[in-house]
């Protein structure tokens, strides 16, 4: 059964300077105990949509168009207080900075009775309960229910805060970018923590991260977010076998994996497209390798590639041919300088 | 804690020495004759002489310090020449009346400021702020003196609603506190002078409490505690406004201060029988050791109210510690 | 690459660039969207204007006791065509008086506002970069400062010092420097971790160059705020001085018009006669204030709007 079902989303930022198209078109499925990873650079609007799906916009966020259907019912739709219950309860969240997440004035075990006691009716000795029993399952001592957030090191905060997102049992868990100020040691020992604890409590979680390894060991399915859009969406396995999207290409050689230890990165040249301006092509053809002139005037839509693999590009069939010139150095220093000569041109 | 506050109590008196040591070379040193400042300089020399000799100002500078720091450590501040009675006795009947109107104005500029503050920065960008912005800056700009001087002229001699000076009804006397202070009588007389004090206090919590508070809301603390589904009531005033005190009480601290400034012009304004005004009237008078004992005390209520303060915030925030 | 840090940062400050925006031109840039800031420029502009040319604007000498036809003195009349804010108990020109007081009012507010910005800011600088025992004592110093309650001070003060402007702008300055040198060690506390200073003193820069050539020109936003603040607090401390009755005789001030106006019982009803000065003490502070809003958004990028 699907619990979540995002259709043909759109979100928009209204800023002094005009309205910034922060995600378009999107459309993704959840189901029960499936874990999805968004990856992409910062300001591909990854976490706007997590933050869109718990209604958590700034004030100057909207949702524009589209559907948010979550257990049967949209919630685009629903009024203040339904949302309200809906939070914590039903979907819970997982912030990208731990650190700061905790309200330094409250203990950390008073702040996670009271997520408890906001959606349930269990007295508070039941829900210091709840509190220790989560503590334990995320490997913390019970006695440091009665800290402060500034006597807990970034690791113990950051699994406080998980604790906190698993005390009621939600269907759906939303970490954003849950690890990434934590050093790579503790990182990693708490990504095998969640996956665990996700896998025991079949919930379903949306993993937000710019870091496409981590996607790799953690969930089910990968969605390549770029400039608001879809780009590639397929199940992990697939994906890191054959990536077929440029971009995915040029992620993937951000992150290499351990064998290719010595060498030196390549990283994709230019910055992601500014989404103020009305684009009419693809997102992506800024920093393309394989840019054609259809790429500058058309934008591909998101079309089957394979078996639960999707790719919004207009050249899928060239992929093989794509992926060997995408590990070469040479082909992505020619887009460095062809963005630089871009830029005098049009300066 | 009781280290803490063992510490503070220690800085304090200190401070107090010091403050008391200023004033008495103040009035010592200055250029002139310096026992003009002393003692009254119209009356007769043979009881000019006297006098100096009584108060011991024809004893070397030091012998006088050493015998004004015991004098100041048993509260002794010596005569008042005006009243001819001893400054602490005269002072001690004057510290309710300062006391009872500076914190019913407190209360009244705290509650305000803080729920206003909070209120504003929940209404950041709209009409609303801008116009109880204005309001503020309006109050900070006017004189309490003058604010206080129109109130009477509006409220007590136009429409009669309040009396506008003193703290009783001519001929009304009582002997004990409850008589003095718990009557209606009473009340009606703290209306207008605490009305006008709080006026002039409010503009501080409010401002710091708005800027403080919208610091607050962009915390990520805050956006947890919408993803934890609490009401938007108990985000505000739980997650947001406590935080958002802490800066209002800091600023609270150094605030008493000029805050009792303000209110010895008040007191003058309203012929309020404190503190304040009894420190005018004393240096019109050339009541010097009034005057000097009227400072000391006023200094050191302040000093103690800080104290209060910073206990007060250390208990409200966690993150210091008792060091 | 400590010198073109610091030479942009100079630069920045007074033009502006793409990306780093510089104070006035943020500042001006605040004054066209924010009307109230615009408000206060005009006001204060105003308020100088009579300021300095008070003597001419007066029509009458403040003392001057005006008789009307019939030779009587113009007892506490109301605002007419020939005294715009009426008269006092003993005939006088009340808006001669409130003309000749802004003129007091500015001069203690600018000359109190400089003298402690300059005792403040040399202060701070010197306690915050120096760090150690010489910033432990001043800080001593500054809560000293900070014990002492303001107004009973002056009062005291003044018992034993002969009332003038001179000496009210010495009290208010003796009593207020201490806020400005806590908030500019504190500034200075953080610049002084920059990188550029730290190459500053690799290249073997003397403190005092240090001090003048590259932390001062970072704190001057900071500096320009708190003297704007600094003129209020003055031109209020004269006027409540004044009030009391500790002013400067000689002078006609906004508080001693209201100190007789209150001794002589008439605050109780010649409302003209204490409206008036009142009033031109709001609108010049609230002139200042409007425009240390718009700076505040300078000095604090955070306040600024997106």
């Amino acid at each position: 059964m699907l619990l979540l079902e995002v259709k043909n989303l759109d979100i928009d930022y209204k800023t002094q300077e005009g309205t910034l198209k922060a995600i378009s078109d999107v459309s993704f499925t959840l189901r029960q105990g499936e874990s999805v990873g968004f990856v992409g650079e910062s300001g591909c609007g990854k976490t706007t949509l997590a933050k869109s799906i718990m209604k958590l916009l700034p004030k100057n966020g909207s949702i524009s168009k589209g559907e948010i259907i979550f257990k049967g019912e949209d919630l685009v739709k629903k009024s203040k207080e339904e949302i309200r219950r809906i939070r914590h309860l039903k979907i819970a969240m997982v912030s990208q900075s731990a650190m700061n997440s905790l309200n330094p004035v409250y203990t950390v075990g008073d702040q996670i009775i009271e997520g408890i006691l906001a959606h349930t009716n269990m007295s508070k000795k039941e829900a210091a309960k709840r509190a220790e029993e989560v503590f334990s399952i995320i490997g913390l001592e019970g006695k440091r229910l009665k800290s402060y957030p500034h006597q807990m090191s970034g690791g113990m905060k950051q699994r406080a805060i998980i604790a906190m997102a698993l005390s009621l049992n939600p269907d759906l868990i939303i970490a954003d970018e849950p690890t990434t100020a934590l050093d790579v040691v503790v990182q990693d020992r708490i990504l095998r923590e969640i996956l665990s604890i996700q896998k025991q409590m079949n919930s379903s979680m949306i993993f937000i991260t710019h870091d496409i390894s981590v996607v790799s060991e953690i969930c089910d399915t990968i969605i390549v977010m770029y400039g608001g859009k879809i780009m590639e969406k397929a199940s992990t396995k697939i994906f890191f076998k054959k990536p077929l999207h440029p971009y995915s290409l040029g992620l993937k050689n951000a992150f290499p994996s351990i064998l290719d230890i010595g060498e030196e990165l390549i990283s994709i040249p230019g910055t992601p497209p500014n989404l103020m301006k009305n684009l009419s092509g693809c997102r992506f053809v800024e920093r393309c390798p394989f840019r054609t002139t259809l790429c500058q005037s058309e934008m591909p839509v998101l079309r089957e590639a394979g078996e639960d693999h999707l790719v919004a590009c207009h050249y899928i069939d060239k992929h093989e041919a794509f992926t060997e010139a995408a590990e070469l150095r040479e082909t992505w220093e020619a887009v460095r300088s062809r963005i630089i000569q871009e830029k005098e041109e049009g300066a | 804690m009781l280290g803490f506050i063992m510490k503070r109590i220690f800085t304090m008196v200190i401070m107090i020495l010091l403050v008391s040591t200023m004033i008495f070379f103040l009035f010592r040193t200055m250029p002139g004759d310096p026992t003009a400042f002393i003692v009254d300089p119209s009356i007769p020399k043979e009881a000019r002489d006297q006098l100096l000799e009584r108060y011991g100002l024809n004893d070397s500078l030091w012998k006088q310090y050493t015998i004004f720091l015991k004098d100041l450590v048993r509260l002794d501040f010596g005569n008042s020449f005006f009243y001819g009675r001893p400054v602490t006795v005269i002072i001690k009947d004057l510290i309710p009346a300062t006391l009872i109107l500076m914190f019913t104005a407190m209360l009244f500029a705290y509650i305000i400021g803080i729920l206003g503050g909070a209120w504003m920065a929940w209404k950041r960008g709209t009409k609303l702020e801008s116009f109880g912005i204005t309001i503020s800056l309006i109050f900070r700009s006017a004189p309490s003196f003058w604010v206080g001087l129109m109130m009477i002229l509006i409220f007590a001699v136009r429409l009669k609603w309040f009396p506008g000076q003193g703290m009783r009804t001519s001929g009304y006397t009582g002997e004990t506190f409850r008589e003095i202070f718990l009557t209606l009588d009473f009340l009606k007389h703290l209306i207008l002078p605490s009305i006008v004090a709080g006026l002039y206090f409010v503009a501080t919590p409010l401002l710091i409490m708005r800027n403080s508070m919208l610091e607050v809301l962009s915390e990520d603390y805050i956006e947890m505690a919408h993803a934890k589904g609490l009401k938007e009531s108990k985000i505000l005033y739980r997650h947001a406004a406590r935080n958002a005190l802490l800066p209002v009480i800091t600023a609270g601290a150094l605030f008493i201060g000029s805050a009792m400034g303000g209110l010895v012009l008040i007191e003058y304004v309203f012929s309020w029988p404190g503190l304040g005004r009894e420190i005018q009237r004393a240096v019109v008078r050339h009541d010097y050791p009034l005057a000097q004992g009227a400072f000391i005390i006023i200094a050191s209520l302040v000093m103690f109210m800080n104290l209060v303060a910073d206990v007060l915030y250390v208990i409200l925030d966690p993150r210091i510690s008792y060091k | 690459m400590s010198k073109t840090v610091v030479s942009t940062s100079i630069k920045s400050f007074f033009t502006s660039k793409k990306n780093s925006q510089g104070f006035f031109p943020v500042f001006i840039n605040n004054l066209k969207r924010d009307k109230l800031a615009l408000i206060g420029v005009i006001l204060l502009i105003f308020f100088i204007g009579v300021g300095i040319f008070a003597d001419f604007i007066a029509p009458y000498e403040p003392r001057e006791r005006h008789y009307n036809e019939e030779g009587k003195i113009r007892r506490l009349e109301a605002p007419s065509k020939d005294h715009w804010f009426g008269t006092t108990d003993v005939g006088r020109d009340i808006f001669s008086q409130v003309v000749l007081g802004t003129k007091t009012a500015l001069t203690v507010g600018i000359l109190a506002a400089l003298l402690v910005t300059l005792v403040g800011a040399t202060v701070g600088i010197i306690a915050g970069y120096s760090g150690g025992v010489v910033d432990a004592v001043l800080m001593r110093i500054v809560d000293f400062f900070y014990a002492i309650p303001f107004i009973p001070f002056v009062i005291i003060l003044s018992a034993v010092l002969k009332p003038s402007i001179w000496n009210i702008i010495l009290a208010v300055s003796l009593l207020s420097w201490r806020t400005v040198a806590r908030l500019v060690r504190s500034q200075v506390l953080s610049i002084a971790k920059r990188p550029f200073i730290k190459a500053a003193k690799v290249a073997g820069a003397s403190h005092s160059r240090i001090m003048v050539k590259y932390i001062l020109p970072n704190v001057i936003p900071l500096i320009l705020l708190e003297m704007a603040f600094m003129v209020n607090f003055a031109i209020m401390a004269e006027a409540s001085i004044a009030f009391l009755g500790f002013g400067d005789p000689q002078k006609p001030s906004w508080g001693q018009i209201l100190h007789i106006n209150f001794v002589t019982g008439n605050s109780r009803s010649a409302w003209w006669w204490t409206a008036t000065p009142g009033l031109a003490i709001v609108l010049l502070l609230l002139s200042i204030f409007f425009i240390t809003r718009a700076l505040e958004e300078v000095v604090d990028p955070r306040l600024r709007r997106r």
